[in-house]
């Protein structure tokens, strides 16, 4: 008969070996490695607290070592804390620092500094093991601290993706608006008599600190009154944030790219994070006889506002540079004729959000089409070429709506268009905007019996008053893989009555990514 | 302990050590950053970390002084940040609040590293960024006359952002808000100087009272633009706790700043940071920037005057420009700095700016008074002569520059102008060299000025604000509200105290003719202005003054210039009506703001006036009654300015009664003996001993003629017994007596007399002379007669008699109010105790004829009298109070001491 101790032993055996290999092979107390002869005095020192470890031999895969009760150990890993080598005997020395570097080659912290003592010193062996330990204390807090950095670190970036994330969320609940906006002006003097700023200062450097916050800005324009087109020299901006002396944004742009007029410099992303001052820093590489004239503004009273000299940080001028910031969502650029991305952004070519208008060959491929029974086969329809208007007058009773075949670009993420019913005694109309690869679908988006499909997108209908100028935007769920075609609808809000309803789609833009 | 140290290059950012050094050796920090901490456990972290990023070419030190936080993990943190790094620093102490945390980490820094330059103040849910402490030590270091930086504040969390940079005032410190975060730096200067926070300060604001502080120690901040100061707002946080307990917190701070929020420092400091008056320089343009055009101000070119006013249009509260604009010729202002109404006439035409356009000053010569008067339009007078000066305020000045036409400004040129124009004429004793100087025309400068500006490349400007942070700041063009909130005085007179730091004593009185009020306080005034004391005359129910004083007895005449009435109220107190301060017709504001600056008033028979005095006490102000004479009403009861004493003598620090009578009157009737001070009168005017000496020599060989010559000299009034008077002139006449009467005086209109006094006395063959003023005609008149007759049916001490006496001038008078401690009857005077207007006409004559028959009499009368006035000066009397003012202001008293041991005693 077997006995439920027997049956227990039988079961655990197998397991205590394992356990028995484990601790032999893993020293997880801490652990003293010395060689020579241990002291008494320094067994008395080492307690319990300790596994004292005499080195016995270095091999490439292991460490032997014997413990005090006289075991001999092959270790594989290096004991879990270290808290000291010791030798005892000078003719060990070596044995010790080849443990050392047996050691270093599998852990890359915590081996202690090996001490040389005499085999009574009871002391420095306390003292040894102390530093040791002071030496690992430090190293904790030096971790601790780290963490505490990242934790702060992560802290502070949870709350500016709060920010950032609530200011997105803002700007798509304004359905409509758009995704830049001039945040400031200075506007160029047309002033002959002004120096080049650029040829007049020392090294070529100016400075101008911007008048809005940090927050938002996506894009710089710097006003240029004369080109130089012939020139071979760069022109160097840096955008900084004084308070933090942070480099934000850099350009190099070459002078003979750079035309009369407004010259924008697009940021790769918009700045975020805390509010900043920003100071623009312009400078010249190359030959400087040739350069273009940056405009000036008006006089300016404000002396910290004054285009300066960037070293000194003294006032060059009596005006501030003609600039204007734009602010806006990341990636958005200003549509300007002369743009000119940050230089991060052309070396990483991320995708970005443009804001297009319709090109004229999309808008002039506007038609009727008759879908709405209601509307009787009235025709309303039609393209005002010179102004890019789409006039969509609707029926006394039903819907006129207009195609624009690709109206809806690859890319798209959402469109609009400016409203309005251009004569003053017409009643209220109502405008929609549709995308929907399926013609036949879109009377039941119109009529609300069917909601957008993928790839599809309505604005609503959006009443407007005659005279009084509206804005109508669809969203598409995701960038729009393929051109897609675009559909106006217009209606009267209480059929019957359809006179003067001088219905107007203008200004039709989408905001594509890519 | 060097643990971090990073040099930086015009691009580049060097790391020099980031790790905890070993040794500590070499470690010399110039800066210390005080980081307290209380249950912000967590977010202390960020604070320190934000603290170890510093980079900088100086070693800082970091101190986190745990205020016995009992979040046990404050202290694992903290002490984990100074094993980490050994250039931080963990201590803990017992809680005691925000103040005792950073007074303690200053004091463990600076025990610990002598050296510092600098310490910072980080509260522990605060940030810095990493180029802070170097750019705003650099900025501190390079502006000696700073001691401290302070940030802009940017908030965030609840982010917010408030530009901070207007140029350092202290007006703005004491009176708007704290407008020093306590995240500055702050030099060791301050430290050294003994200053720290107030550590019974718990509930907050202990940052503000810290820099108050520093204010009354002579120590100036500055704002640095670019600071890097992350400030942690959230919806709830120990300074929204602060501003629920504001009013208590700030009525300790004013308690214990009592001289910072006096109204001498805050008038000085407007004078010296938001200067109220620009004064435009009729002919150079030079512009004078200033409160009080006497003290020392700046002066700026028209240049820079514009861009300041164009930079002011743009960020009000970063910029600014005085709120009132003045073209005047320096010589013009000098000249009413020398008759002392300069600083009145800038009080009338700030206030006068404020309601109309424009304020055109005209000055005309006059040897006799001061006058201050305002014309407006339609008055016959207005503007009859060109103007010497004009005032308007910046906002007026600036729609003139934006308005191209020309045609309403211009019109100031003629009579009538179309701009709402008062006209103030100064009448006084000016030289005609002053008045002469009018070659070059104010007008012109106005119209010139407003050229120049609209021509300004400005002008295109769109004043669109260019500082992103948002202004927090009132504009600095409304700083003299500010002043006049805080003293609750509008406007407030524009003076600011002398170097010397004399006490200044205001004489206000109900008007200033030739009454004996006037004369006694006059006299007053010249003993104490010769001892030093800075004297000014307040005149409230007129704004016309006789000059019967000297030049020198007052610093400054001033008018209330309004409809100010001299008595009544809608209270009452004993048969008085009587007015209080809550009251439409005390006009607390103005008043507090004309007696701006005074130490010591003293008032002398203004009932109203009584209503303000109580605020002016509990600034500080010594306030002093004078009271002269109880009066009489029509049906004989006892009245006047006594009784008014009464209802108010609860602010009087004194009560000054020109008879011992009248003071134990005051004692009766309830008032501390402590209180009252019996100043004995003298003579109004001074005279030589040689003069008085000549003429009692004169009158001696002269002897009484055949005739007695008897002088009656005052007003022709119920209250002087002129029927007295007429019913003994009568008798004489009829009697045919050998007596002379001489009547000097003038009649009193609505003094319910029976006809024309002129006339009655006339028909008895007496002729009425009219009013002398003048001391020398006065003298002469004394001189001349053997007596003087006052036949009164009330008086309190009288001057005339003393006068009189003096040069040997017998009295013979009624024996009412203090009459009696002037004359001993036929010791050195003769008194009529009658009572019985008859009875005293027959006692007068009587006397008369006594003296008529025994020349001896009226000689040892004569001797005595003049013996004993010539004892009496204003200098010895008022010793007493001289006495008090030393002691009220002991730490001004010793030039006064050396001045008085050689002014004491009669004029030789």
């Amino acid at each position: 008969m077997i006995t439920a101790a027997a049956t227990r032993s039988q079961e655990i055996t197998p397991d205590l070996h394992v356990l028995e290999r484990a601790q032999r092979s893993y020293v997880r107390k801490p652990a003293i490695l010395f060689s020579g002869r241990l002291s008494d005095s320094v067994k008395a020192l080492a307690g319990d607290t300790y596994d004292l470890l005499k080195i016995k031999r270095v091999a490439d895969d292991h460490l032997l070592v014997r413990d005090q009760a006289g075991q001999e150990r092959r270790l594989a890993e290096a004991p879990l804390q270290l808290a000291g080598i010791v030798a005892f005997d000078q003719n060990d020395r070596e044995l010790v620092d080849r443990t050392t570097d047996w050691l270093q080659k599998r852990r890359n912290t915590g081996i202690p500094v090996a001490h040389q003592l005499a085999a009574e010193d009871g002391v420095g062996f306390a003292t040894a093991i102390l530093a040791n330990a002071q030496g690992l204390a430090q190293k904790n807090a030096v971790l601790t601290t780290s963490l505490f950095r990242q934790l702060a670190e992560a802290r502070q970036a949870n709350e500016e993706l709060q920010n950032r994330f609530a200011a997105l969320e803002a700007f798509i609940d304004r359905h409509g608006m758009q995704p830049f906006e001039l945040a400031f002006i200075n506007p160029p003097v047309d002033d002959d008599t002004e120096p080049n700023v650029l040829v007049t200062a020392s090294d070529g450097r100016i400075s101008q600190i911007l008048p809005v916050a940090s927050v938002g800005v996506s894009a710089i324009a710097l006003h240029v009154a004369k080109a130089a087109p012939r020139s071979d020299a760069m022109l160097n901006v840096a955008l900084n944030s004084v308070e933090d002396g942070r480099l934000i944004e850099t350009w190099s742009v070459p002078v003979a790219d750079i035309e009369a007029g407004w010259m924008t410099l697009s940021l790769k992303s918009t700045i975020a994070g805390l509010r900043r001052t920003l100071r623009l820093v312009v400078s010249v590489d190359g030959h400087r006889l040739d350069l273009p004239t940056l405009s000036l503004g008006n006089a300016q009273p404000l002396d910290l506002f004054r285009l300066q000299d960037p070293d000194l940080q003294q006032s060059i001028s009596s005006s501030s540079l003609a600039l204007q910031v734009y602010v806006g969502l990341p990636g958005v650029v200003p549509p300007h004729r002369s743009s000119f991305s940050a230089r991060a952004a052309q070396d990483n070519a991320a995708p970005s959000l443009r804001e297009v208008s319709l090109p004229q060959d999309v808008l002039v491929q506007t038609a009727q089409v008759h879908l709405d029974e209601d509307s009787s086969g009235f025709d309303g329809v039609t393209y005002l070429d010179e102004e890019c208007i789409v006039s969509c007058h609707p029926p006394a009773f039903g819907t006129t709506i207009a195609k624009i075949a690709g109206g809806c670009p690859v890319g798209t993420l959402r469109l609009s268009a400016n409203l309005l019913v251009a004569h003053e005694k017409a009643k209220d109309v109502e405008f929609a905007l549709i995308v929907s690869r399926d013609e036949s679908h879109v009377v039941h988006l119109l009529s609300g019996t069917a909601d957008p499909a993928a790839g599809e997108g309505f604005s609503g209908w959006t009443r407007v008053p005659a005279k009084q100028p509206r804005f109508a935007s669809l969203y598409l769920e995701a960038a729009a893989r393929e051109s897609g075609d675009l559909y106006l609808a217009t209606r009267m809000v209480e059929p019957g009555n359809h006179d003067f309803a001088w219905a107007r789609f203008f200004n039709v833009h989408a905001l594509v990514q890519g | 302990m060097r643990v971090r140290k990073i040099t930086r290059s015009s691009n580049a950012t060097k790391v020099l050590d980031q790790a905890g050094g070993a040794s500590g050796a070499g470690f010399a920090p110039t800066l210390a950053i005080v980081i307290p901490v209380y249950k912000h456990s967590v977010l202390m972290t960020e604070a320190v970390e934000s603290a170890l990023a510093q980079q900088a070419d100086f070693d800082i030190a970091i101190v986190i002084v745990d205020d016995g936080c009992p979040f046990g993990e404050t202290e694992i943190i903290g002490a984990t940040y100074a094993t980490a790094h050994e250039n931080v620093f963990y201590v803990r102490k017992p809680n005691g609040g925000l103040s005792s945390a950073r007074n303690y980490g200053v004091d463990f820094a600076f025990d610990l590293f002598p050296d510092i330059e600098a310490v910072y103040f980080l509260d522990a849910d605060n940030r810095i960024t990493p180029p802070a402490m170097q750019d705003v030590f650099d900025f501190l270091r390079s502006r000696p006359e700073i001691d401290w930086v302070y940030p802009n504040i940017d908030k965030f969390g609840i982010g917010w952002n408030g530009s901070y940079q207007a140029p350092y005032s202290r007006l703005l410190h004491i009176t708007f808000d704290n407008i020093c975060e306590a995240g500055s730096m702050v030099s060791r200067r301050v430290f050294d100087a003994g200053i720290r926070f107030d550590e019974t300060m718990k509930a907050g604001f202990e940052d503000w009272e810290f820099w108050l502080q520093c204010i009354s120690h002579g120590f100036a901040g500055a704002n640095y633009p670019f600071f890097g100061f992350d400030y942690r707002q959230r919806a709830e946080s120990m300074l929204r706790d602060s501003h629920r307990t504001k009013a208590a917190i700030m009525a300790y701070i004013r308690e214990k700043h009592k001289k910072l929020f006096a109204p001498d420092t805050l008038v000085q400091w407007e004078h010296e940071d938001s200067p109220r008056f620009a004064a435009i320089a009729t002919g150079t343009y030079a512009v004078s920037l200033f409160s009080d055009p006497v003290a020392t101000h700046s002066k700026i070119d028209l240049e820079t005057f514009i861009d300041r006013y164009w930079a002011a249009l743009a960020e009000p509260d970063a910029h600014g420009v005085p709120p009132f604009m003045l073209w005047v010729a320096p010589a013009h202002l000098e000249a009413m700095r020398k008759i002392g109404v300069l600083h009145n006439v800038l009080w009338h035409a700030e206030r006068l700016s404020e309601k109309h356009h424009l304020v055109a000053i005209r000055l005309e010569h006059d040897t006799s008074r001061i006058e201050i008067k305002q014309i407006e339009a339609g008055a016959p007078d207005y503007m009859a002569k060109k103007p010497l000066a004009w005032m308007c305020s910046v906002d007026l000045f600036k729609a003139c520059v934006d308005d191209i036409s020309d045609e309403w400004i211009g019109s100031i040129r003629g009579k009538r102008p179309s701009p709402d124009t008062v006209e103030l004429v100064i009448r006084g004793p000016f030289k005609a060299f002053d008045l002469d100087r009018t070659v070059l025309s104010a007008t012109n400068a106005f119209l010139s000025t407003l050229g120049v500006f609209r021509d300004s490349a400005y002008r295109r400007m769109t004043n669109a604000r260019w500082t992103w942070r948002g202004g927090y700041f009132p504009a600095i063009k409304t700083h003299y509200r500010l002043l006049r909130e805080a003293l609750g005085a509008s406007p407030v007179l524009p003076r600011i105290a002398a170097k010397n730091q004399a006490p200044r004593i205001g004489f206000l009185l109900p008007i200033a003719s030739f009454g004996g009020v006037e004369k006694v306080a006059y006299a007053m005034a010249r003993v104490l202005a010769r001892l030093g004391y800075e004297t000014h005359l307040y005149v409230l129910g007129k704004s016309a003054c006789e000059m019967v004083f000297d030049h020198d007895d007052f610093a400054s005449v001033n008018f209330l210039m309004d409809d100010y009435p001299l008595w009544g109220g809608a209270h009452h107190f004993a048969g008085h009506d009587v007015m209080m301060a809550q009251d439409d017709g005390a006009r607390v504001e103005r008043l507090l703001g004309l007696f701006s600056g005074l130490d010591v008033v003293i008032n002398c028979q203004v009932a109203p006036v009584n209503a303000v005095l109580g605020e002016l006490r509990r600034r500080g102000v010594k306030i002093i009654d004078h009271v002269h004479v109880l009066d009489k009403t029509r049906s004989g009861r006892s009245a006047g300015h006594p009784y008014i004493a009464l209802a108010y003598e609860h602010i009087y620090d004194l009560i000054l009664t020109c008879s011992a009578q009248m003071a134990d009157w005051f004692h009766g009737m309830g008032v501390p003996d402590a209180k009252l001070m019996h100043i004995r009168n003298a003579p109004s005017y001074e005279m030589r001993d040689s003069e008085v000496r000549t003429i009692l020599r004169q009158r001696q060989r002269r002897g009484m003629g055949d005739r007695l010559k008897t002088l009656f000299i005052g007003r022709l009034d119920s209250q002087k017994g002129i029927e007295r008077l007429y019913a003994a002139a009568t008798i004489i006449r009829r009697r045919k007596l050998p007596i002379d009467i001489r009547l000097i005086g003038g009649e009193v209109l609505n003094d319910q007399n029976r006809g024309s006094w002129t006339e009655r006395f006339a028909e008895i063959g007496i002729k009425l002379e009219p009013a002398i003023y003048s001391a020398k005609a006065l003298t002469d008149a004394f001189a001349e007669a053997d007596v003087l007759i006052l036949t009164s049916r009330w008086e309190g001490a009288p001057l005339t008699i003393l006068e009189a006496q003096r040069v040997g001038c017998v009295p013979v008078v009624t024996a009412v109010g203090a009459v009696g401690e002037l004359v001993e009857h036929e010791i050195d005077g003769m008194l009529l105790r009658a009572d019985d207007d008859n009875a005293v006409a027959h006692e007068l004559v009587t006397s008369l004829e006594r003296l008529l028959g025994d020349p001896h009499l009226l000689h040892r009368l004569s001797s005595q009298a003049a013996d004993n006035v010539a004892a009496r000066n204003w200098a010895e009397n008022l010793s007493p109070l001289i006495d008090r003012l030393e002691a009220w202001f002991p730490f001004r008293s010793e030039e006064i001491e050396l001045r008085r041991t050689v002014t004491l005693g009669p004029v030789r």
